[in-house]
């Protein structure tokens, strides 16, 4: 059964309008951030460099005003964060050595060893994360993906690419209300939802899967219909209303991002041991 | 404007012969006429369409056979495609959710002018043009995702005039809306045909107000015409003489019309819904605000209301699927939220809106033998109640083994009908069910719904289909903005 008061603390990661700054920007000058932000944080083992990425982009989420609904979405990466920090702190010692040995055992044929090298390197693997996980879902909270779109198609990319990704995007959306009313339907059918449905019933399963099936190839039938009606297709290159126009900020932006990336990278430059 | 010359076109049937969907079609049709097209489910009013729009036969799906001839505007739809007969035709579809591409208003209405590739600052105007001519302008900014059933099928229709086709090809565009908002529409329709002097075919089997201001009235039946010609103050008379049902004209229901077959005196209510309060999140405003109503036992109860008014919310709290915010709905007494899902599904059957969401098994005999299956009816009275379900919803002729997924639109909806009816609930809920349902469907279904009735029953419609609910309701209760406005039987809680 779902309960209002549940779904009302549900959220995703999806676009969430506020009329900030970063909201503001142009597409393209997010993209290039979230790349630069994702390069440099790949580039280095160093945990103050990570470090400002992080902090950059734990700013922007400030800026854009989304700060509590990005760290609801950061909840996501908990579980990949938990595992990479087991993985890298207890079997990584003979990569990273460095540092006396904390903790050492022998469980069957694992031979877990922690080390302050291991902690140094599980601890800049989570701050990638962070950094490139954060960086994502920033963008995708404050970027209408029509806009992303358009600038894709603006940077060149073939319209036929950044129709259907866009198209595809949007229809997240209405296929998860679809799922959700075939759901509703075969519960008002009397079909449980309980653990016996997967384990004893899995046939029962197909109440789900083939309306699924129908509802998705209906909706591409009738829409493909709509478009060519709409002259889809007359122009290779279609005109653009509203085309992302780069404005002073977006420079002022890019010239942030330049040098922020650019401190990290001569930091991991000076330091590259992980840890210093 | 026109022309289609012995337009004949068949799909394959399924363990049948061929179907013939248009049969020796001669039509000509006049720069700027206003022609309605109508008659049953399956008479071939959208084939039609599709014939002019050139989808059949570039996009045709169903493997059919086409075959005659059809110009618009001196192109031949054969040597045309779709997207450059689009130059001249412009299509409003059924479903304005599978016409919608982008996700706001102004870009959606921008999308068919970006393809033609008129420059960004034309399109601006005639966005702005086009939007204060449906009144819509307050819209443009939306997403719209976040839009109602009706202001998205005035999007559609937006994002089509925009374009200036000289000829507008509707199928059934008033299908999903209230009066109020089919009134709007027609309006709208009324002065583009009279200013622009765009040809409008729209396709309709609520033609009502509709028929009277068109310049001619074609009806078909089994893919053939059987009267072209001008609108008559009694369409529904002349069809039936030609073996088509049409409805009569829109019955005024609105109210000290409304209904009161019943108040409820002496009779047990089976569901007493209390103050229900329900948003959906992230919803500025509350889809149900202080909803308080008694079903009573034996009793058809209608709840009408406008798109968007708190109808279908409202359906999925009676049956458990949402659960309010804040009041309480009591089931035989016992408050709904202490009792498991599936006795709640014993209980009360819901008939959810769109029958491809429920639709899935093989046969219509196994379609209609899940839900009794999943609370516990035995095999042997499923096998007996199936003949009697069939037979009520007019499915009689079909073989119960055809896949359900197989049959028409009007057909699938009255499996998803049965499927729910079967269950033999003591309250069944029917959400939009005459959606798809031409009027001799309509009737059949409103008596079988009073036959249930008499056996103790009870039935809740929530619709906005006026001429239905005037032919079943014991009582009629109207929705606005998630409020109760008014009950026909005057009591609440």
């Amino acid at each position: 059964m779902t309960t209002g008061r549940k779904n009302k603390r549900t959220r995703g990661i999806v676009y969430v309008p506020k009329d900030s700054i970063v909201h503001a920007l142009d597409p393209r000058t997010k993209l290039f951030a979230l790349i630069a932000v994702s390069v440099a944080s790949l580039l280095s083992e160093n945990l103050v460099a990570i470090g400002i990425m992080v902090a950059f982009v734990c700013a922007s989420a400030l800026a854009a005003g989304v700060g509590r609904d990005w760290l609801h979405a950061l909840r996501i990466l908990v579980p990949i964060v938990l595992i990479t920090i087991v993985i890298d702190v207890f079997f990584t010692a003979a990569k990273y050595p460095g540092g006396e040995t904390l903790f050492s055992a022998e469980i069957w044929f694992l031979h877990p060893t922690a080390t302050w090298g291991t902690i140094a390197f599980a601890a800049s693997m989570t701050l990638k994360i962070l950094a490139i996980g954060g960086g994502s879902f920033l963008f995708v909270m404050t970027t209408p993906y029509d806009a992303f779109v358009k600038s894709l198609a603006l940077l060149g990319v073939p319209t036929i690419f950044t129709f259907s990704l866009g198209y595809a995007l949007k229809s997240a959306a209405s296929l998860s209300r679809d799922a959700a009313g075939i759901v509703d339907a075969q519960r008002s059918r009397g079909l449980a939802f309980d653990r016996d449905l997967v384990l004893k019933r899995p046939l029962k399963l197909l109440s789900i899967f083939v309306p699924m099936v129908v509802s998705v190839m209906n909706r591409a039938d009738q829409v493909s219909d709509a478009m060519q009606c709409r002259g889809y297709g007359l122009r290779k290159k279609p005109t653009m209303y509203r085309a992302p126009v780069m404005r002073r900020c977006d420079y002022l932006a890019l010239s942030i991002v330049t040098a922020v990336t650019a401190m990290s990278l001569v930091y991991t430059g000076y330091f590259s041991n992980p840890g210093m | 404007m026109i022309r289609m010359r012995d337009l004949n076109y068949t799909y394959p049937g399924y363990n049948t012969p061929p179907v013939a969907a248009l049969r020796s079609v001669d039509l000509d049709i006049e720069r700027g006429e206003k022609v309605v097209v109508t008659g049953p489910s399956g008479s071939g009013k959208t084939s039609l369409l599709k014939c002019i729009n050139g989808i059949i036969p570039h996009s045709d799906r169903n493997g059919g056979t086409f075959s005659g001839e059809v110009t618009v505007g001196g192109m031949d739809t054969r040597a045309h495609p779709v997207a450059e007969l689009s130059r001249i035709v412009g299509t409003v579809f059924q479903n304005p959710d599978h016409q919608i591409v982008t996700n706001r208003v102004d870009a959606e209405i921008a999308f068919g002018l970006e393809n033609r590739g008129v420059p960004p600052e034309e399109i601006e105007t005639k966005i702005r043009r086009v939007a204060k001519l449906l009144g819509i302008e307050d819209l443009l900014e939306r997403e719209t995702a976040e839009l109602s059933w009706g202001e998205k099928q005035k999007v559609a229709v937006a994002s089509v005039l925009v374009m200036e086709p000289e000829v507008v090809v509707m199928d059934e565009p008033f299908s999903g809306l209230d009066p109020a908002s089919s009134s709007n529409l027609a309006r709208v329709l009324d002065s583009l045909n009279d200013a622009a002097g765009v040809t409008l075919i729209v396709a309709e089997h609520r033609v009502g107000r509709l028929a009277a201001a068109a310049d001619r009235v074609v009806v078909m039946k089994d893919g053939a015409v059987v009267y072209d010609g001008p609108p008559v103050e009694d369409l529904a008379t002349l069809a039936r003489s030609r073996g088509v049902v049409l409805p009569d004209a829109a019955p005024a229901i609105a109210g000290n019309d409304l209904p009161r077959r019943s108040s409820g005196a002496g009779k047990r209510p089976a569901i007493k819904a209390i103050d229900l309060v329900f948003a959906y999140p992230g919803a500025p405003v509350r889809a149900l605000d202080g909803v308080s109503l008694k079903i009573f036992e034996g009793e058809i109860t209608v709840v009408l209301g406008a798109n968007g008014s708190g109808k279908s919310t409202f359906a999925r709290h009676l049956n458990g699927l949402l659960r309010p915010d804040a009041g309480k709905i009591l089931l035989f007494g016992e408050e709904m939220a202490g009792i498991p899902p599936r006795t709640i599904a014993r209980r009360v059957g819901l008939v959810s809106q769109h029958a491809d969401h429920q639709l899935f098994e093989e046969s219509i005999a196994d379609e209609f033998a899940f839900g009794p299956e999943n609370t516990g009816v035995p095999a042997s009275e499923i096998e007996r109640r199936i003949p009697g379900v069939l037979a009520a919803l007019g499915l009689g002729h079909i073989d119960p083994k055809t896949p359900p997924l197989r049959l028409s639109a009007g057909e699938k909806q009255r499996v998803a009908i049965g499927s729910v009816l079967i269950m033999n609930t003591p309250i069944v809920v029917l959400d939009e069910p005459t959606l798809g349902l031409d009027e001799g469907l309509k009737r059949r279904l409103a008596e079988t719904l009073k036959e249930m009735c008499r056996q103790r029953q009870s039935v809740v419609v929530m619709t906005h289909d006026l001429e239905f609910a005037s032919a079943c309701a014991d009582r009629i209760v109207s929705m606005d903005r998630g409020k109760i406005v008014c009950d026909s039987a005057g009591g609440g809680a």
